[in-house]
């Protein structure tokens, strides 16, 4: 593999990941070999159990793989310390997660502004960007509410403007549409797309819903910790 | 890296004391709870050390007392000292001392028409008498002893009672003679006093001096020299005095009144125990609800250190909430105590439990005194082992693992 490719934002070469469970071995991810590159929009589909969320955690630097090698935004993740891969989480990496995905006590101006302020970005241009990205996002006038006033879909809205706003290079969502209905998993799929086109971040998702799948322009299926196909949608 | 900011640990960490309101409002009452105890019952358990110390020395003690060397083992006629001299009245009289006074005092037996009692026989100089002793307090009924000449016998309500006689009624105080005769008197009571301790009623019977000591035919010796000091200075007139009088025995009250002594230890000591019982509670509880506020929020805590939260600033956002419930608490505890002893100010009738009191030789009557040192102590206690007690719980949420922590629900 070349070193221009390792740039790309997510390398694995032949990724393993086994976890111990009494004496049985459960292969989660049993040899994945997989380029993303800049500016895809990327969905991991595959039954429960098929290694998707330990990928995407592998990817993440979240979780160790047993062997092989992950390239995360041309970083080695496994000369990293568990410090230094957090910092590179923090400045290049967003995550939308399927549910408990915001701060409870902190309203969506807040949530939206948390991952800005961990990175130090002063008080006023992290508000300006939060509104801008709420507006962009729909939920204009909303700004103050606290996630439990907001409904499900509005939730994640804020949760992926939470991941977009201090601009990373990749987004991770694992099953952001698992508790929302078809219309506005729809809607948030729509607003993940535009935001792939209009600021270039590569978006990576994993998920069971077939309308999610239709959207992505590039789908890898997943079955028993490997890849089972890798396509290009049209 | 990324870097701690203190805006944002400080808003999570006085929000999330109110996403669980009643938890948080509990475990500050705790600790309220706790402070205000400790407080409180320093307060009144020192207010009670006084009056039973003020008591002793009140008992005819003072705080320091001037005896023959055998009078404290077998206190007779026999075991007397001379009237204080020159060299001892200068020590008596110095600013050290603030009041003394010279008594006989020997056991003996009162005798009414009716019954007849073992008391000790005290002649004293009245004068002598006023804030020193309780004799010199004033009496209930009759009248006082007028002088070191004064014929006429005080005795206490109890042992009116207990003789079956009356103000005016005569009496006959018999004791031991210098020569070991039977020295007997008739006496008229003209006065009785209220000791607050019915011991202290039964026990002493007064008349003057002069007359007591031509009773006994010891002409002008005296029993023992009790005095009250000035505070902190007990040992050094104790000091003097024995310089002044190798051959005499020289006491301070804490010699003297070793029962008192006792109590007021051991109360110190349950005290003691009382604080480490209240802040081993206020610990634990402590301990129990940061668990919990961790254990609900493990996929909260998971979420931050996934984007890129350093492990510090979690631990600073438990620490901070412990801080602000602890902060609250002690306010709340301080007032509370404070109040609670400004309300007994002006004393906690304790007369229902008085007949209790009476064993430990204390009043009816308590004021609380709260010291500094213990208001410091107290809060300083709490505050520092209840800080200990969350310091596991946030580390613990600091080092979750981001995987681990965000596959719980």
């Amino acid at each position: 593999m070349s070193e221009v490719q390792k740039q790309a934002p997510i390398v694995c070469e032949s990724v393993k990941r086994f976890y111990q469970q009494g004496d049985v071995t459960v292969k989660a991810l049993a040899g994945v070999t997989l380029t993303i590159e800049s500016g895809e929009f990327v969905s991991l589909s595959g039954p429960s159990g098929s290694g998707k969320t330990t990928l995407l955690n592998c990817v993440a630097g979240l979780d160790i793989p047993t062997s092989g090698e992950v390239y995360l935004i041309g970083n080695r993740v496994s000369q990293m310390s568990k410090s230094q891969l957090a910092d590179l989480r923090l400045r290049s990496v967003g995550f939308v997660f399927q549910s408990y995905n915001l701060v409870p006590v902190l309203s969506a101006q807040e949530n939206v502004e948390f991952v800005m302020e961990l990175q130090g970005i002063s008080r006023t241009e992290r508000a300006e960007r939060a509104r801008a990205i709420l507006q962009e996002v729909g939920l204009a006038g909303m700004e103050h509410r606290r996630p439990a006033e907001l409904s499900g879909g509005q939730q994640q809205r804020v949760a992926v403007a939470r991941a977009v706003a201090s601009r990373p290079q990749l987004v991770l969502a694992d099953e952001p549409t698992a508790n929302l209905d078809s219309k506005t998993s729809g809607a948030l799929m729509d607003m993940m797309r535009e935001m792939n086109a209009e600021h270039g971040i590569t978006f990576v998702f994993s998920t069971h819903d077939k309308l999610v799948m239709s959207r992505a322009r590039r789908l890898i299926k997943m079955h028993d910790g490997l890849i089972e196909s890798d396509e290009i949608q049209s | 890296m990324s870097t701690i900011s203190p805006g944002l640990v400080w808003r999570l960490s006085s929000r999330n004391i109110w996403r669980n309101p009643k938890r948080s409002l509990f475990t500050l009452l705790a600790i309220a709870v706790g402070i205000w105890s400790a407080l409180s019952l320093s307060a009144f358990t020192r207010g009670l050390n006084q009056t039973l110390v003020l008591k002793a020395i009140n008992n005819l003690t003072g705080h320091v007392k001037v005896m023959h060397s055998d009078y404290h083992r077998d206190p007779v006629v026999q075991h007397r000292i001379s009237m204080p001299g020159d060299r001892e009245l200068e020590i008596l009289n110095s600013v050290n001392v603030k009041k003394w006074a010279a008594r006989v005092r020997v056991p003996g037996v009162i005798m009414s028409e009716r019954e007849s009692y073992g008391v000790n026989i005290v002649g004293i100089d009245p004068a002598q008498e006023v804030n020193l002793s309780f004799v010199g307090e004033g009496i209930a009924q009759g009248r006082e002893l007028k002088g070191p000449e004064d014929e006429g016998v005080l005795v206490g309500k109890k042992m009116l009672e207990l003789l079956q006689t009356d103000i005016g009624k005569r009496i006959v105080l018999m004791s031991e003679g210098e020569a070991g005769e039977i020295a007997d008197r008739g006496f008229r009571i003209v006065g009785v006093f209220d000791a607050e301790l019915e011991a202290t009623e039964r026990v002493f019977v007064f008349t003057g001096r002069t007359v007591l000591q031509n009773m006994l035919g010891i002409g002008d010796d005296v029993s023992e020299v009790s005095m009250r000091v000035v505070d902190g200075e007990q040992d050094l007139v104790k000091t003097e005095l024995k310089a002044a009088l190798p051959n005499d025995d020289v006491e301070t009250w804490e010699t003297l009144e070793p029962l008192t002594v006792a109590m007021r230890d051991v109360q110190s000591g349950f005290l003691h125990i009382w604080n480490i019982i209240v802040v081993v509670a206020v610990g634990f509880g402590l301990v129990n609800t940061m668990f919990m506020a961790i254990f609900e929020r493990t996929r909260e805590f998971g979420l931050f250190r996934a984007i890129g939260m350093r492990p510090a600033m979690i631990y600073l956002q438990v620490i901070g909430e412990s801080i602000v419930l602890l902060i609250c608490g002690a306010l709340l505890g301080n007032s509370i105590g404070l109040l609670t002893v400004h309300y007994f100010a002006d004393g906690l009738d304790l007369s229902r439990f008085a007949q209790g009191l009476e064993h430990f030789g204390a009043g009816r009557i308590v004021y609380p005194i709260l010291r500094t040192d213990d208001v410091v102590v107290s809060n300083v206690t709490i505050v520092v082992l209840a800080m200990l007690s969350t310091i596991y719980p946030a580390w613990r949420a600091a080092r979750l693992e981001p995987v681990e922590a965000l596959s719980k629900i």
